[in-house]
C-alpha cells in the first residue's frame, strides 16, 4: 500500500476529531446534523470521476489545448470554474431527499447541516486525492512523515469546503438558493486561484502557496458571522441574579 | 474580605500539555538538520510561549476571588482585575457561545479578553470557558468568572451590592 495513505488515515481522523469537536461544543442543539457528513462522503469520487474528468478532457481534446502552461485564457477560466460549479452543486445533493430537506428548516440548522455536508465532501475528497497521489511516479515514493504537507492542506480544504457550502444552504434556507450558489462558487474560485495560476507558470509557486490565506481568511469571517447569526434563533438560558436598576433621570429645566 | 478559589478543572493539564508541545518544537527547531537559522527562528518563536504556557499552568490552580465591601479582585498569579462593587450593573449565571477566533482559552480554563460568538468580549479569570459562567457586566466591560462555591458566592456579592446601592444617598 502507497505511504500516502497512512497520512490519508490521519488526515481523516483529524479533520472528524476537529469536526465532531465543533458539533459538541458550538452547535448544541444541532448535533444531530453532524451524521449528514456521512452522505456526501462518496460524492467527490462520483463528480470528479464522472462530471469533472470527462468533460475536461472532451473541452481540451475539442480545443486542441494541452497542458496549463501555455493555455489561452479561456480554458484557463474553464479549469478555474469547473470544479466550483460542479462541487457545489453535488455537495448540496442530498437537500434533494424529502427527509433531509426537512430537518434543514430555518436557519440555524442551515447553517450546521452546510457545514455537515461540506465537511463530508472534503474528507471524501482527502481519499480521493490520496489516491491521485498515489498513482502519480513523481510523488508516491516518499515515506509516510513526507506528507505532513497533504495534511494540514487537506484539514484546511475540509475546513473550506464546509463553509462555502454554509452559504450556499444557510442562504437557500433564506430563499436566496440562486445567490447562494453563485457567492458559493465564487469563494471556491478564490481558493483554487493560487493554485491554477502557480500551475500555470502565471504566479510564483512560493506565491502561489501562501495565496490560500487570502480565501481563508475570507470564509472565516463568513464563518463568524453565519455563527453569530445561527446564535440568534436560540436565546441563551440566562439566570440573572442581580440587576441593578438605572438611576433616576436628572430632573429637567434645572 | 471573604477570599473564593475558582472551581477545580484540568487546565493546568491541558496548559502544560501545550507548554511541552512547544518546547519539542522548539528542541526540533534545534536539532533538525538544515539551514541554521531557520532552527534558531523556531525555536525562538516557541520558546517564549511554551515558558508563557508553563506559568499559566503554575498560576491557574491558585485562581482566586476576593470579595470586599467595596470591590471584587479577580486574581490569577500576577494576574489582577479590580472590579469596584458600585460599578456592577449585572450579575447572571449562563452559558456562552465559542468564537472560533482564539485567544488564552481552552478546555478548562479562560483567561484574559477572550472574544464570544454572544455576548462580545469578556475579560475572564475562570477555569471553565463557556458553560456555567458568573458574568458580571459593569460600566467597564464584562468579566467571566466560576467560583467553586457558587451559591455561597453569589449570595454574598448580591448581599453587598445590595448594601452597597443601601447605602447611596437618595
Amino acid at each position: 500500500m502507497a505511504p500516502i495513505y497512512g497520512m490519508a488515515v490521519v488526515t481523516t481522523f483529524v479533520s472528524v476529531a476537529v469536526w465532531y469537536a465543533a458539533f459538541r461544543v458550538m452547535a448544541e442543539r444541532h448535533r444531530r446534523l453532524a451524521w449528514l457528513m456521512v452522505l456526501t462522503l462518496p460524492l467527490s469520487f462520483a463528480v470528479n470521476a464522472w462530471v469533472k474528468k470527462p468533460l475536461l478532457l472532451a473541452v481540451a481534446r475539442a480545443a486542441g489545448v494541452g497542458p496549463l502552461p501555455g493555455a489561452p485564457f479561456w480554458f484557463l477560466a474553464f479549469v478555474l470554474f469547473l470544479s466550483p460549479v460542479t462541487e457545489e452543486a453535488i455537495k448540496v445533493l442530498p437537500l434533494l431527499a424529502g427527509r433531509v430537506r426537512a430537518a434543514v428548516g430555518e436557519r440555524g440548522t442551515a447553517f450546521w447541516a452546510g457545514l455537515a455536508l461540506g465537511a463530508g465532501f472534503g474528507i471524501g475528497e482527502i481519499w480521493f486525492v490520496a489516491r491521485g497521489v498515489a498513482r502519480s511516479p513523481e510523488l508516491a515514493g516518499y515515506p509516510f512523515w513526507a506528507y505532513t504537507g497533504f495534511l494540514t492542506e487537506r484539514v484546511i480544504v475540509v475546513y473550506a469546503h464546509a463553509v462555502m457550502t454554509a452559504v450556499l444552504v444557510t442562504a437557500a434556507a433564506a430563499g436566496r438558493a440562486g445567490r447562494g450558489y453563485l457567492a458559493a462558487v465564487g469563494l471556491h474560485a478564490l481558493l483554487n486561484l493560487g493554485a491554477l495560476l502557480g500551475g500555470a507558470g502565471l504566479l510564483d509557486r512560493n506565491l502561489a502557496f501562501f495565496w490560500i490565506v487570502l480565501p481563508i481568511g475570507v470564509l472565516t469571517v463568513l464563518f463568524t458571522r453565519m455563527y453569530r447569526e445561527s446564535l440568534l434563533g436560540s436565546p441563551p438560558r440566562e439566570t440573572v441574579v442581580f440587576h441593578r436598576k438605572p438611576p433616576p433621570a436628572a430632573e429637567e429645566g434645572g | 474580605m471573604r477570599t473564593y478559589r475558582a472551581a477545580p478543572s484540568r487546565g493546568s493539564l491541558w496548559i502544560a500539555g501545550m507548554a511541552l508541545l512547544m518546547v519539542a518544537f522548539a528542541c526540533l527547531g534545534l536539532v533538525i538538520p538544515g539551514v541554521p537559522w531557520v532552527g534558531l527562528l523556531t525555536a525562538a518563536i516557541f520558546a517564549p510561549f511554551a515558558l508563557f504556557s508553563a506559568l499559566l499552568a503554575m498560576w491557574l490552580p491558585a485562581m482566586r476571588y476576593e470579595l470586599g465591601d467595596r470591590e471584587l479582585i479577580l486574581r490569577c498569579g500576577p494576574i489582577r482585575y479590580v472590579i469596584p462593587l458600585g460599578d456592577i450593573q449585572k450579575v447572571a449565571k449562563r452559558d456562552l457561545a465559542l468564537n472560533p477566533i482564539s485567544s488564552v482559552r481552552g478546555p478548562g480554563y479562560a483567561l484574559f479578553r477572550v472574544p464570544y460568538a454572544d455576548v462580545g468580549t469578556v475579560t475572564m479569570c475562570a477555569t471553565r470557558s463557556l458553560k456555567d459562567i458568573i458574568l458580571i457586566t459593569t460600566g467597564r466591560g464584562k468579566f467571566g468568572i466560576t467560583p467553586l462555591e457558587e451559591d455561597d458566592f453569589l449570595l454574598e456579592l448580591t448581599r453587598r451590592l445590595e448594601q452597597a446601592d443601601a447605602a447611596l444617598p437618595g
